[in-house]
């Protein structure tokens, strides 16, 4: 099947701050060959940072880049979004075609922040796309690296 | 329901990682990209992306937050999988996985499984939902047994 040239896209989001237990951080990126990168680390317990990686099709790349597309995200902007703050940060970096977004805010505790804010409708979309994303990555990274309980 | 395509993934020695330093420093006038992005030679694709005309939103750019930002995330060993090299899809740890896209918002897992069962033993079946409106998102992941 050939596929569609799908132009530039990569994407990355992290999720973090610093605190007790240093720096705790969640964060993936979309690359343009097609790798997927995730990593998650906590101090937490003396837990140890894990950080896996998968390459994808242009399929999965392409679903992506729908799930961003219908979000329409790339509209947005973040200059009236809460900054970050000690509570933490979060960061998502969109290139998509000739447009290239580098967002930051604070951390979203719930949709009262989000309608709190003096942009309800832009923060809203960024909460809701990234848990989408979110949800996405972790299927892929879940089901590719499960393992089963014994 | 819609065509499903296969989601075939492949391991490769990560080249790009020298990229990623963190101690790459900012310099005035050079906001455009975050500055783990700089310093690459070759120019990789991922550097290519960056390299080209875009026009620019965001905070994010060129701000303290990225220079806070995460120290030992990349330029470092990530676990992979071990790809074959075939094109029929991405073995994972205990099966193969493939991505399927285009569904209907009001698909059924049920349904799902039992139209994909025809190909295999399903492990395991992700259906996910949009967050903000409760219908299936669009996609599925379905695992097979080998």
């Amino acid at each position: 099947m050939a596929e569609p040239d799908l132009g530039e896209f990569y994407v990355r989001y992290y999720v973090g701050h610093k605190g007790k237990f240093g720096h705790e951080f969640l964060e993936f990126e979309f690359r343009p060959d097609g790798k997927l990168r995730y990593a998650n680390n906590s101090n937490y317990k003396n837990d140890t940072m894990i950080r896996k990686e998968v390459f994808l099709t242009q399929a999965a790349l392409r679903e992506c880049r729908r799930i961003i597309a219908d979000s329409e995200i790339m509209k947005e902007d973040d200059n009236n979004w809460p900054e970050p703050d000690r509570v933490g940060t979060q960061e998502l970096e969109i290139v998509m075609g000739n447009e290239h977004i580098s967002f930051t805010t604070s951390k979203i505790g719930s949709l009262i922040d989000v309608q709190s804010s003096k942009d309800p409708e832009g923060l809203r979309i960024f909460y809701y796309l990234v848990q989408d994303l979110k949800c996405f990555v972790f299927s892929l990274i879940g089901l590719h690296f499960k393992i089963k309980p014994i | 329901m819609g065509a499903y395509d296969i989601n075939a993934m492949n391991f490769v020695p990560d080249v790009e990682d020298d990229l990623l330093d963190e101690d790459t420093k900012m310099e005035e006038g050079e906001a455009v990209r975050p500055r783990w992005h700089q310093n690459s030679s070759p120019p990789s694709p991922l550097q290519a992306v960056f390299d080209t005309f875009k026009k620019t939103k965001g905070r994010g750019f060129g701000d303290k937050a990225g220079a806070e930002r995460s120290n030992g995330f990349f330029g470092k060993e990530f676990e992979s999988l071990y790809f074959d090299g075939g094109p029929e899809g991405q073995i994972s740890i205990e099966g193969w996985i493939i991505l399927i896209m285009g569904l209907h918002e009001e698909d059924q897992e049920d349904d799902l499984h039992e139209v994909f069962s025809e190909f295999g033993e399903i492990k395991n079946l992700h259906l996910k939902l949009d967050r903000r409106t409760g219908y299936v998102k669009g996609y599925a992941l379905i695992e097979y047994e080998k």
